[in-house]
């Protein structure tokens, strides 16, 4: 009885530890204080203020678009990725393996570094081009990650009973192979698409002048004083994400069963 | 429906030969079992005829079409693995439909051909359900009814039915018995379970460490094994080893490890090492005082309508089994006893000594 207390507590000061801030944030966002103070007054002002705001609006639209190219082009090279990798020796395998998870170890800051250098080094000139290559590098291990597991666990028993039954390669894909590995796509492109959503080293370094993301927005907002816009459009942010992900958890869902069914039988 | 045959197959990954230039031939509609333990090269061999390995040496005829060069999808072959691999994002019609659908069967057909596989392996009723709410019977039905109505030129069963609980096991025995039957299939049945090979193989074959150690009916391959390895791999045995010293009376004397022991035989070269192989159920218990073999009985297990008792002749176990009939007494541990047997229980493995 008591144990079951104390492990409660636990549980809910972990909770606090993790989420007062952000309720605090969102609290704030509906708060008259221009300055986050007490004593609290409701108001939708900030909100009408972001609805105002064309720069701020104009930098969320980059972010969503750029971390949409970036989560999709992630899927698109994982899946061939881990397609390919099958075929592999278990040698190469891991050879590539290691190559590709690199990016998760390796600081973003240095990572936005260099590449910054290597355009320079070219040349070139700073692109949205190049900032979305960039998030792909770093978000790629992500969508790797997650349809890694999911391939690993496939019966692949599936794909060769498919050509037994006369498929070829291409329709063993579209009807089995692509079917099995939907949800962990969607999933790993969430991911993706998230960690390119909030990255700001790499953008910071490599987007040319003029554009912005809405990181980089917020934190110049920092330096010259911020209004609890930023909280409004924060509170938005979150709200979206939370959006997102009850949808793939939704997909992820009902594919779960599947994998359970499958599991059961092997 | 084809006849299929192997001509030197042997596939090697890396220094390691999985299978060793074997042959075999499957008549036209007969029931194959390959037997071995695992790792023997057994499901390889399986593989390489459905086209999922390449041999590295050698033929595979279906028919007198060389399949070499042909695709797994372009085969005709029919599969069931032990898992099954029902594709589970589709109903069991759809499964069974599959097949169908890359022929550019027309659709009308399909729903036809669909139905009557369903009926035949008893499924029809449960067309629409995904393959998550089957049990593994069921889903082992449908499995082959996916299999069978594309009409195969071979069907090859990979340890089909191990998946499956003992009673279970012994009813889709029957049921697939008589479902090949019906369709006159050419098949291959791969599996460790011995028992299986017996019940269900026209022809059984044997392999070991990527060899075939012995091919024939059911009955050959236990009542007449070839070799050492066949006669200890299907079903239980005893064997006599050792140089004959003498044979009369269709008795041979063995100098064996454990000592001299006098065995019934037809036949025996004096003077040579020789290698029998006595089945347990052919050896009887006599009365005392009778000519037969002496010893001990170690160890009686229980086990229903037999009993398997362990009976040590001058240091030399021997392992017999008794009906436990309603007259006649069973051994009990500690009594002494005699054996015997008739002369044609010892089987003589040629060249099993080494």
């Amino acid at each position: 009885m008591k144990k079951g207390v104390v492990s409660k507590l636990y549980v809910l000061l972990i909770m606090l530890y993790l989420y007062v801030p952000i309720l605090v944030l969102m609290l704030m966002g509906f708060n008259k204080s221009r300055y986050n103070s007490m004593p609290f007054e409701f108001s939708l002002q900030w909100y009408q203020e972001l609805i105002g705001d064309t720069v701020l609006q104009k930098a969320a639209l980059n972010s969503v678009l750029l971390a949409l190219v970036t989560g999709v082009i992630c899927v698109i090279l994982a899946t061939f990725f881990i397609l390919g990798e099958r075929y592999l020796s278990n040698k190469t395998k891991s050879i590539f393996n290691s190559i590709s998870m690199m990016p998760m170890s390796i600081p973003w800051l240095i990572m936005g570094l260099s590449l910054l250098l290597l355009i320079r080094f070219f040349d070139f000139d700073k692109s949205m081009f190049f900032v979305a290559a960039g998030h792909v590098v770093i978000s790629l291990p992500y969508s790797l990650l997650v349809l890694k597991a999911r391939v690993q666990s496939m019966d692949r028993a599936l794909e060769e009973m498919s050509a037994s039954l006369g498929a070829s390669p291409l329709t063993t894909f579209r009807r089995i192979t692509l079917p099995a590995i939907a949800p962990a796509m969607v999933a790993g492109g969430f991911l993706s698409f998230m960690i390119s959503f909030d990255n700001f080293a790499i953008s910071y370094f490599l987007m040319p002048a003029g554009v912005s993301t809405l990181p980089i927005e917020i934190q110049s907002s920092i330096k010259f004083g911020f209004t609890p816009e930023i909280n409004a459009v924060s509170t938005v942010i979150i709200g979206v994400s939370l959006l997102c992900l009850a949808v793939v958890g939704l997909i992820m869902g009902s594919s779960l069963k599947t994998m359970v069914g499958r599991s059961e039988n092997k | 429906m084809s006849k299929v045959v192997l001509k030197g197959i042997t596939k090697k990954y890396g220094n390691n030969t999985v299978v060793n230039s074997i042959d075999l031939t499957a008549e036209n509609g007969k029931l194959i079992s390959i037997l071995g333990p695992s790792g023997c090269g057994k499901t390889t061999t399986l593989r390489m005829i459905a086209g999922f390995e390449k041999p590295d040496g050698g033929e595979i005829f279906f028919d007198d079409k060389e399949v070499g060069a042909i695709p797994v999808n372009k085969r005709n072959i029919g599969m069931v693995f032990q898992s099954y691999a029902l594709f589970p994002h589709m109903t069991v019609e759809q499964n069974v439909a599959y097949g169908l659908e890359q022929r550019k069967t027309p659709p009308s057909e399909i729903k036809e051909r669909v139905a009557e596989a369903l009926k035949m392996v008893h499924m029809d009723e449960y067309a629409k359900r995904k393959p998550k709410q089957l049990s593994g019977g069921q889903q082992q039905r449908v499995a082959l009814a996916r299999a069978l109505v594309i009409k195969p030129d071979v069907l090859l069963l990979d340890e089909c039915l191990s998946a499956l609980d003992k009673k279970l096991r012994v009813e889709m025995q029957v049921e697939l018995r008589r479902i090949l039957e019906q369709t006159g299939v050419t098949t291959f049945f791969v599996t460790h379970d011995q028992e299986e090979a017996m019940t269900l193989s026209d022809k059984i074959v044997v392999m070991n460490a990527g060899k075939i150690e012995q091919a024939g009916t059911p009955f050959e391959i236990y009542e007449k094994p070839a070799t050492r390895f066949t006669a200890g791999f299907l079903g239980k045995a005893n064997f006599f080893e050792g140089k004959a010293l003498s044979f009369e009376n269709n008795k041979v004397q063995l100098e064996t490890e454990n000592g001299n022991i006098t065995i019934p035989a037809q036949n025996a070269v004096v003077g040579q090492n020789m290698l029998y192989v006595v089945r347990p159920e052919k050896i009887r218990f006599v009365s005392e005082g009778e000519n037969g073999i002496k010893g001990t009985v170690e160890h009686v297990t229980y086990s229903g309508n037999i009993s398997t008792c362990t009976v040590v002749c001058s240091g030399k176990e021997i392992i017999c089994e008794v009906q436990n009939a309603v007259s006649g007494q069973r051994p009990q541990k500690g009594q002494n006893v005699t054996l015997d047997w008739d002369s044609a229980g010892s089987i003589e493995i040629i060249g099993g000594v080494n």
